[in-house]
């Protein structure tokens, strides 16, 4: 999930790093106050999370306290939709501008500190002027380390001191977030050599949001209310995609490879769905219902498809939970079902049994997944 | 021979006491598996299905040498359970549980390595080496012992994959999932290097997904293997910005997109299968002529 850069700026405050003054407005009223009280003169930024605000407008500059009103009226009315709250900051004397992220690194499955003496920009695309310290995670990281770092970037004397305080300060405030990304672009020295972050993006790892209660209710932010109800069920994914056939399945590489081949046959999925391997049976049947129930209340989902493998829980229990689901009455529209059954799933039950029960209530089942596919995308055609 | 996993290698059960544990732990053994101990803290001295319980992996050791460890503890007891395992000396972690928070997976990965342990997973369906043992939920039944390393980032595309691989008649030396987690124990790269120095393997499938830079690593290895490659990425028409199941699979920059890494994997001269069928289709003997598919097991291996 990512931060806000008003939340991400909280947490880098709570390590020690210096962020520019700033209050949070909702209207464009808050914002002139909010601008009288910093002076007049203030920098107005939308609280969205996403990057590139710069480009988007979504990030201006107010010379007096009715200006910022109008400029906030502009960023909560008449540009992104997302956009509910303006952080209103006082503005930097800004002397240099540097960049300072820490991100887990997916292949050296290590943190990695990157520095750079030019930022303000994106530094994806100067990535000759980066320089990075990979942690070792068992030791954590060394002021030495960070030392060396900002030395190999080009930054010496007092400047270096301050940079170094503020990447030992963002490196524990990484680790007490359970981040997956904190990024300060720019990190800025003001004319006095005080260090600030201008900026603050944060991505927190979704696995430790129950260790951060603060964020744990804004993580279903941006979500349709089918997509919030799955995630209250505890499936571990279901995104919608706005074409007409729903599926229910397990396993998130299957889930992908489901949608390749339907898109391949010039079929249009509803969402994509990783169950979850070690959802209960109950919960499974839950899913079930909702994804029945959806497709009852809404004419564009055409037909469901369910195709799944089970190989550790018994196929009986994933059989109850489905029967129960669709069993509740007429379904909405033709359910296509595939099951790759082996290994313990198949231990008591065989799965043409199983595919007794669910032809008993109308679902089509199939041996073959590509028969299946056939059938689901010619239902919509 | 085979990776990682082999005929004999003494396996302990971790969490052996749960009912999904030791549902597990049966079905490996039953498939030959030597699963000579479990481990429950508070549970020493009992038995699961004759597999002696003990409260502690090193009071196990005490009794015979451990190879590898089956962990089957949820996310929450996972930093636990892996650092007594590899306290202990045990070289092989198989760890399954998902929904590990990222900064427990990056301790255990820099952990096991410094104890020059092999952590498959988390987020793993398992590994079998057909006709010699399991960890995990690969069914027999769905792969035939054979001379085709196969390694994933995904559990459910490598059981889908190596099914129609076996009914093709396309036998397996080692299979594995290694996880769909962001961060692995050991990346996709260092189960084909080991393949690669495997005598057993004749060749190489790869399967992927959308997300990340792992495929990167591998493209840089491929052209240095002696072997040859399939390799399959799913996730060609999966939206941006999403993450699709996995923490791993999320289509962030360009270089991340199924289409960016197909290229990238053909340019490193990876055959590629656009659909799982076509992997068995490329093995079948027309993309290696003379080579030698598949050796049956010899009735030794029980399907259940």
């Amino acid at each position: 999930m990512n931060l806000l850069e008003h939340e991400g700026k909280d947490l880098l405050r709570r390590h020690g790093i210096s962020t520019p003054d700033g209050r949070l407005a909702h209207t464009p009223l808050e914002a002139m106050s909010a601008a009288a009280a910093l002076g007049g003169s203030c920098v107005l930024k939308a609280q969205i999370a996403k990057g590139g605000r710069g480009k988007a407008g979504l990030v201006k500059f107010a010379d007096n306290a009715e200006h910022a009103a109008g400029l906030a009226a502009d960023l909560l009315i008449s540009s992104d939709p997302d956009v509910e709250l303006v952080l209103v900051e006082e503005r930097l004397a800004i002397a240099t501008e540097l960049y300072l992220g820490i991100k887990v690194d997916d292949v050296r499955g290590a943190p990695v500190v990157i520095a750079s003496a030019s930022g303000g920009v994106d530094v994806e695309s100067h990535a000759a002027q980066t320089h990075t310290h990979v942690v070792d995670v068992l030791h954590g990281l060394h002021r030495h380390e960070a030392v060396a770092l900002w030395k190999e970037a080009g930054i010496a004397g007092k400047d270096l001191q301050h940079v170094v305080e503020a990447t030992i300060a963002l490196w524990d405030a990484f680790v007490a977030a359970d981040a997956e990304m904190v990024e300060i672009n720019p990190l800025v020295i003001d004319a006095q050599g005080r260090c600030w972050a201008a900026d603050a993006k944060v991505t927190v790892d979704d696995n430790a949001l129950a260790r951060h209660p603060e964020w744990a209710s804004r993580s279903r932010q941006a979500s349709t209310p089918l997509e919030d109800r799955a995630a209250r069920l505890g499936v571990n994914t279901l995104i919608e995609l706005g074409g007409d056939i729903a599926i229910i399945s397990t396993g998130a590489s299957f889930g992908m490879l489901l949608l390749d081949n339907l898109a391949a046959l010039g079929a249009k999925p509803a969402n994509f769905m990783d169950m979850g391997g070690q959802s209960t049976p109950i919960v499974r049947q839950k899913i079930a219902e909702l994804v029945v129930d959806h497709a009852a209340q809404n004419p564009s989902v055409r037909a469901i498809l369910i195709a799944l493998i089970q190989t550790s829980r018994p196929l009986r229990l994933l059989l109850d939970a489905f029967k129960a689901a669709f069993g509740r009455g007429p379904l909405p529209c033709p359910v296509f079902c595939w099951i790759g059954a082996g290994h313990i799933a198949t231990a008591q039950l065989p799965l043409d049994e199983a595919y007794a029960e669910l032809e008993a209530l109308g679902i089509r089942t199939f041996f073959d997944l590509d028969e299946a596919l056939n059938a689901t995308a010619g239902a919509t055609r | 021979m085979s990776i990682l996993l082999h005929r004999g290698t003494r396996i302990v059960v971790q969490g052996i006491t749960s009912a999904f544990g030791s549902r597990q732990a049966m079905a490996m053994k039953r498939y030959g598996s030597n699963v000579v101990a479990g481990v429950t803290p508070g549970k020493g001295g009992s038995q699961v299905e004759g597999i002696p319980v003990h409260d502690t992996v090193a009071e196990a050791m005490l009794v015979q040498p451990i190879d590898a460890a089956a962990i089957y503890v949820p996310a929450d007891k996972l930093r636990d359970a892996v650092t007594e395992a590899a306290h202990a000396g045990i070289k092989l972690m198989f760890v399954t549980a998902e929904g590990l928070p990222v900064r427990e997976m990056l301790y255990l990965r820099a952990l096991t390595r410094e104890h020059g342990a092999w952590l498959i997973g988390p987020n793993s369906l398992g590994i079998i080496s057909p006709g010699q043992a399991l960890m995990g939920a690969v069914p027999p039944e769905w792969v035939s012992l054979g001379h085709v390393g196969m390694v994933s980032r995904g559990g459910t595309l490598l059981l889908h994959t190596a099914r129609q691989m076996c009914a093709a008649g396309i036998g397996i030396s080692t299979a594995v999932h290694a996880g769909g987690d962001m961060v692995l124990g050991r990346n996709p790269a260092e189960y084909l290097a080991a393949f690669d120095d495997d005598p057993q393997t004749k060749a190489i499938v790869m399967l992927s997904e959308v997300g990340g830079g792992k495929d990167a690593e591998c493209a840089a290895l491929i052209p240095r293997l002696r072997k040859p490659v399939i390799a399959l990425v799913v996730g060609k028409s999966v939206p941006t910005g999403k993450a699709m199941g996995h923490a791993g699979a999320l289509v962030g920059a360009t270089a991340h997109t199924a289409a960016a890494k197909i290229a990238a994997l053909r340019d490193a001269g990876a055959h590629i299968a656009d659909r799982p069928q076509d992997v068995a289709t490329l093995l079948n003997g027309r993309l290696f002529g003379t080579f030698d598919r598949s050796s049956r097991v010899p009735g030794s291996v029980n399907a259940d």
